[in-house]
């Protein structure tokens, strides 16, 4: 007697696309706020401290804590995870070197947690310091872990709707564009 | 059975973890990764009966200065640590463009010796001088140092064009599948039509 899918069967076979949709609106999402705070700096001529993106407006406390930031890097790492069984080939290659780089992102919010929680920072600190702020000491760490994540994925998700007719035989999802016309 | 079993034992721990971080994010902390890092700019240097450091995260808009003090070594352990009672930071812009302007600076927690933080304001980018005067029972001094104050955002209105290229780079991808789907069904057609005839 065949057993029904389990859930991570689901979404990595017939949901994939719509998993991928929702994951993907997230994400821009977390884009589209960073995008209205440099809106807010730049156009509309606010102080940094007071941009604080859409959310901010209604929420500014939760867009000053680690907890939005460390929770958006939790929920990115358990998506990539999820998702990454319904890649193949080249975008399973790709998916995974954005689910590496986000596992070493989200090791920098638990560093900087656990020197919270602690009571003691790195290096002699007066504030909480991850490592990659030793060499890139300022707010760009942020947008650059962001956007090395997200190329990897974009080009994962390219490979993954256009993919090789040997990739597509092995995919079970329905994202490709025409599960009966290679695409080259 | 036994690989369905392990799948699933392998999504609890998944969740566990999950769980376990986000228990972790139960109370409001400050967005620690989201601001620049402090940079030492002064490091051990003897001010009175302290061995006192300075950090700054010199933005440009409010910037943070840490003083970090510290007993001498040699002092005998027992002794107790005088903490300062004022501490007092001047800044200035290194051309003399305006007069120095003094703030207080607070006493923050900590384990060991002692550590105050003042808000500065720097208007413009460029090299400023920072002044620490320290008062206290025990004796107290002054340091001075230099530090480079740049913007926090150091692309400027570059800045939206890049946060923009995500949208860019989807709707490229979006076109891209929409280009391959009419191809794809434009072939159908074709092959339906010549079926058909």
């Amino acid at each position: 007697m065949a057993t029904a899918p389990s859930l991570a069967e689901r979404l990595n076979g017939r949901w994939h696309e719509r998993a991928l949709q929702v994951f993907m609106a997230v994400v821009l999402a977390h884009w589209a706020e960073h995008l209205a705070q440099a809106l807010q700096v730049y156009v509309l001529h606010w102080p940094a401290e007071e941009a604080r993106g859409v959310l901010g407006l209604w929420f500014p406390w939760l867009v000053d804590s680690e907890t939005l930031h460390y929770g958006y890097a939790v929920v990115m790492l358990v998506g990539l995870w999820l998702l990454r069984a319904g890649f193949v080939g080249r975008a399973r290659a790709w998916w995974m070197a954005a689910f590496w780089i986000q596992f070493w992102h989200h090791i920098e919010h638990a560093l900087l947690q656990g020197q919270v929680i602690a009571g003691r920072n790195l290096f002699d600190s007066p504030v909480p310091v991850s490592l990659a702020q030793l060499v890139i000491p300022r707010i760009e760490l942020h947008m650059i872990y962001n956007t090395i994540v997200f190329v990897p994925m974009i080009v994962a998700m390219y490979h993954h709707l256009l993919p090789t007719e040997a990739e597509r035989e092995r995919m079970h999802c329905g994202c490709a564009i025409h599960p009966d016309l290679t695409v080259a | 059975m036994t690989v369905r079993r392990a799948v699933r034992v392998r999504w609890t721990t998944v969740l566990a973890c999950a769980a376990l971080a986000c228990a972790a994010l139960a109370w409001p902390r400050p967005a620690l990764a989201h601001h620049g890092a402090p940079v030492r700019v002064v490091a051990d240097r003897r001010v009175g009966p302290y061995v006192v450091s300075v950090w700054t995260a010199p933005d440009v808009g409010m910037g943070m200065v840490y003083v970090v003090y510290d007993a001498p070594a040699g002092v005998p352990a027992g002794v107790p640590f005088v903490v300062p009672t004022t501490v007092r930071v001047g800044v200035a812009p290194a051309s003399g463009r305006l007069p120095e302007s003094l703030h207080d600076a607070r006493s923050e927690a900590v384990r060991h010796g002692a550590r105050f933080v003042a808000h500065v304001p720097f208007d413009r980018a460029g090299v400023w001088r920072v002044r620490v005067a320290t008062t206290g029972p025990s004796g107290g001094g002054e340091l001075t140092a230099w530090v480079d104050v740049a913007p926090a955002g150091a692309m400027g209105p570059a800045g939206i064009l890049f946060y923009a290229s995500p949208f860019l780079a989807v709707a490229a991808l979006w076109s891209r599948a929409a280009a391959a789907r009419r191809r794809a069904s434009g072939t159908l057609r074709a092959r339906a039509t010549l079926a058909s005839s």
